[in-house]
């Protein structure tokens, strides 16, 4: 999208610039003003929050006038005996959701795009997206009540040789369950994404791959996945900046003593020394270190991204 | 593509309202923090009165709030009060506690109307430190002050401006000067080190020493199947489990919170309390004694003979009392209940059973010649204070009403309706004794006219544990076999446990915190682990090394300093 500027383009100032395009396009602008807003009032204007990494918060004394302890908070963080074991459950969880719920929506769609009865192919596109609508409490319930001592899950499990009594309880079983749970909730939905750039596929390549001698998989493998790669990409590298990012909402509800262990991640954390210990300097600390290490991986997968496929977001 | 940017957001997004709050807060108090009490003809000025308290109690001619000092109603016209009231769970079927016909008549008779503030069960403590970031205080809170904390400690809410010292205002207060009077220990535990008050405090009528409202307890109708009588060392109560799971098939012979273990009722025989505890003035700490790993190994053991609640680390429930429903369908053999909760409160509330009667058990013993254990878990209450105190806003636009309202307690006339029902209610839902002390009725509440159950009785009728709680005389309502329990929990000195009044000051407080709540953390799940097996007993020096690592003597030390001071005051 790189415009060549003619050799005779004379500059006007921003602010006319601005000025006259605000007059042409005023509408876009006034259909952008919510976003800004929404921005900039929950997520620039918060920003200022992070100063409390470096401060010894008091509710008193705020923001502008708790003591300043430089780096402590961190060091406590690093030094703390949980340090590591938070940053591993919160890159495992991340690294096995990506490697299960990320390719299996792909493959999911491929599949539903390979199905020729019109019919058949909606009504299981609409069911594969259904759990999607349902709470994360309640599918967290029915965990409970699955993975119990003489629940669904703990007897299948026991059946092939478990024997460490209910599955919901048992740290080795966390992840399985997290990330089990979170594939049959989003799969269909999170594949309808990829159903759409599936569409986008010019057809008369499908063609031209036929008279080649292309069978049903090779048209898959040269036609519709280069086809619908840009997408993959694009999303990966989103996914790739939340991996550090693994939301406290369900952790809480589905964790307990006996699975801190494995369940026990950096957002978790947080949630207990920040909210219910009210311990807010220390908490943003953190969170702020786990955004920078997010940020981090971020820039990296989107600059590997950039030299590999010369796709990427920015 | 903000992404970069937004995953930095993240981690402030949760201070949103912090930043707002704070500085609302801080303008509020520095603009209201010189209006002390001034108003209403004051016997002691604020600045040498605080002063004057500190050393010593206002002398009061009334006993115990015989008569009330307050003049009603307490404001001319009508006036709107918040009341932060984490209750509940005690509702019952309650919308709103402003249904409760003590309370109607509360307001009718003071002209304050009450904005009741629930906060969702379960979330009280949470709650409670939002109420100061939102720098929207309530005028009024009740609080348990072992859950409710300000984070700094309760003298530094005092100094930071939040919560108003009573000390300064006693004058207002003369129904509690009047119990404060009759309060052996009064002097020691309603000062902070600091000879501040930061809220009113709650006794005991006419029970010296308190009582015991929870303990164990257990199915009497399944230890008469299996013909058995009620247990009292670990080896009997072995014994009556194994039979309760193999002949009746129990899910939870001996049910325990999600922590695994209980709240020192049961451990008490090995001479051990759950965390911190004393033993003639020196602060122990319960996973550092050679004897919790003793009694972590009987738990074990008992999980692994399916004699524990084999779910109990999912159980969601964190405190006494099973789940109701286990409860009512006859899974649980044994647990830790309330008094009230017993027998006549589940029928009531539909257990299945007819035949369902659950009584109390005195503390188990290693022997049966040992001296009985020196613990008792209730609700902190030795002495004649109970642990709950009440607070009241600094900043609020009605102090002075609000303090009276909180005061009105007190008085003899207002608590006996909060503990039995109005005036209005005689012979209904209370009678009176020959010597003219109030009775509650006991069918009233376990098997009302109305079909309510036990819980939303108790809340339409009376106040939930008022300020002044005359328990004795609701135990002479129930039948004997239901009363005994009592007797039986009240039965063990309670030398043990560390008052609940014993404050730090906010040095030691943060020093504390951020060394216990990691510490918390990983103790209960390896206790749940030592339980389950899932870690082997023979590493506990290795636990309690890490125990050490992470700073348990500092917190050790950091109980003793403040209970030694306690002791002097």
């Amino acid at each position: 999208m790189k415009s060549t500027k003619p050799t005779n383009y004379v500059k006007t100032p921003f602010g006319q610039r601005l000025k006259r395009d605000f007059k042409n396009h005023w509408q876009m602008y006034l259909l952008a003003l919510p976003v800004i807003a929404y921005f900039l009032i929950f997520s620039y204007a918060p920003m200022f929050g992070v100063f409390m990494a470096f401060e010894k918060y008091q509710i008193k004394k705020g923001i502008f006038g708790s003591t300043i302890v430089g780096l402590a908070n961190f060091r406590r963080f690093f030094m703390s005996p949980f340090f590591w074991r938070l940053l591993r459950n919160t890159l495992l969880i991340s690294l096995y959701g990506l490697l299960f719920s990320f390719p299996l929506p792909i493959i999911f769609a491929l599949c539903l795009n390979e199905v020729r009865n019109k019919k058949f192919k909606k009504t299981v596109q609409t069911i594969s997206y259904l759990p999607y609508f349902i709470s994360v409490v309640v599918v967290v319930s029915i965990l409970f009540d699955f993975g119990k001592a003489n629940g669904l899950i703990t007897n299948i499990a026991t059946f092939f040789g478990w024997d460490g009594g209910a599955v919901i309880s048992s740290s080795k079983w966390f992840r399985t369950l997290y990330i089990g749970s979170n594939l049959w909730q989003h799969l269909g939905y999170n594949s309808i994404i990829f159903i759409s750039a599936l569409a986008t596929v010019d057809p008369t390549l499908y063609e031209a791959a036929k008279i080649d001698g292309a069978g049903r998989w090779k048209q898959t493998l040269h036609v519709t996945l280069p086809g619908i790669a840009p997408t993959i990409i694009v999303l990966l590298i989103l996914r790739l900046g939340q991996i550090m990012g693994v939301g406290y909402e369900k952790i809480i509800l589905m964790y307990g003593p006996s699975t801190y262990e494995t369940a026990d991640v950096i957002s978790s954390y947080v949630y207990r020394v920040g909210i219910l210990d009210a311990d807010y300097g220390y908490s943003t600390a953190v969170n702020l270190f786990n955004s920078v290490v997010n940020m981090v991986i971020l820039c990296i997968a989107n600059f590997i991204s950039r030299k590999v496929n010369e796709t990427s977001i920015w | 593509m903000r992404k970069r940017f937004l995953s930095l957001l993240l981690a402030s997004a949760l201070m949103t309202t912090l930043l707002a709050g704070c500085g609302k807060t801080s303008g509020e108090t520095s603009g209201q923090s010189g209006s002390p009490a001034s108003t209403a003809g004051s016997t002691v000025s604020s600045s040498t009165g605080s002063a004057d308290v500190s050393n010593g109690i206002p002398k009061s001619d009334v006993y115990k709030g015989e008569v009330n000092q307050q003049t009603y109603p307490l404001s001319s016209e009508k006036i709107t009060l918040t009341y932060w009231y984490p209750n509940a769970s005690s509702m019952g079927t309650l919308a709103d506690y402003n249904d409760s016909e003590f309370f109607q008549w509360l307001e009718e008779k003071t002209n304050i109307h009450i904005e009741f503030i629930v906060p969702a069960s379960g979330e009280e403590s949470q709650s409670f430190k939002n109420l100061f970031i939102a720098g929207d205080l309530p005028d009024i809170m009740y609080t348990q002050p072992q859950y409710h904390n300000y984070r700094d400690g309760m003298d530094a809410a005092i100094t930071d401006g939040y919560i108003a010292d009573i000390s300064e205002y006693i004058e207002w207060a003369p129904n509690y000067v009047s119990w404060l009077n009759s309060i052996k220990t009064a002097k020691q535990d309603v000062f902070t080190d600091s000879g501040r008050m930061y809220g009113f405090w709650s006794f005991w009528d006419n029970m010296e020493g308190g009582y015991a409202d929870q303990g164990l307890s257990i199915r009497k109708d399944f230890l008469d199947k299996v013909h058995m009588d009620v247990p009292t060392t670990y080896a009997e109560w072995e014994t009556v489990l194994t039979a309760f799971k193999d002949q009746l098939g129990i899910e939870a012979p001996f049910y325990t919170s999600k922590k695994g273990i209980d709240h020192g009722e049961f451990m008490a025989g090995f001479g051990i309390a759950p965390r911190f505890y004393q033993v003639d003035g020196t602060v122990k700490f319960g996973p550092m004694e050679d004897a919790y790993k003793e009694y972590l190994t009987l738990l074990n053991d008992w999980y692994k003979k399916g004699l524990l609640d084999p779910d109990f680390a999912t159980r969601k429930s964190s405190g006494v009392a099973a789940d109701n429903d286990m409860m009512l369908n006859d899974k649980v053999g044994s647990l830790v209940d309330w008094g009230t909760r017993m027998t006549d409160a589940y029928i009531s509330r539909g257990a299945t059973n007819p035949e369902f009667w659950t009584v109390a058990v005195p503390q188990p013993k290693k022997s049966a010649d040992a001296p009985d254990p020196a613990w008792r878990e209730v609700n902190n209450n030795n002495h004649d204070i109970q642990a709950v105190c009440i607070l009241v806003n600094k900043n609020s636009k009605h102090l002075e009403e609000a303090i009276r309202w909180v005061d009105s307690f007190y008085a003899k006339d207002v608590y006996l309706n909060a503990n039995y029902g109005i005036d209005s209610e005689k012979d209904r839902v209370w009678y009176e004794a020959s010597d003219g002390h109030r009775i509650g009725i006991y069918d009233f509440r376990y098997s009302n006219p109305d079909g309510l159950d036990s819980a939303t009785v108790a809340a339409k009728y009376w106040a939930k544990n008022p300020p002044i709680r005359c328990e004795a005389a609701q135990i002479e309502q129930m039948p004997a076999e239901r009363a005994a329990s009592y007797a039986v929990w009240s039965k063990y000195p309670a030398t043990n446990y560390i008052p609940v009044t014993v404050t730090m000051t906010s040095d030691e407080n943060a020093e504390y915190s951020q060394y216990y709540t990691d510490l918390e953390a990983y103790i209960q799940e390896n206790e749940v682990k030592f339980i389950k097996g899932e870690r082997s007993l023979d590493e506990y020096d290795a636990y309690r090394q890490t125990l050490r690592d992470m700073g348990v003597e500092k917190c050790i030390a950091l109980q003793q300093a403040a209970l030694d001071r306690y002791n002097k005051r």
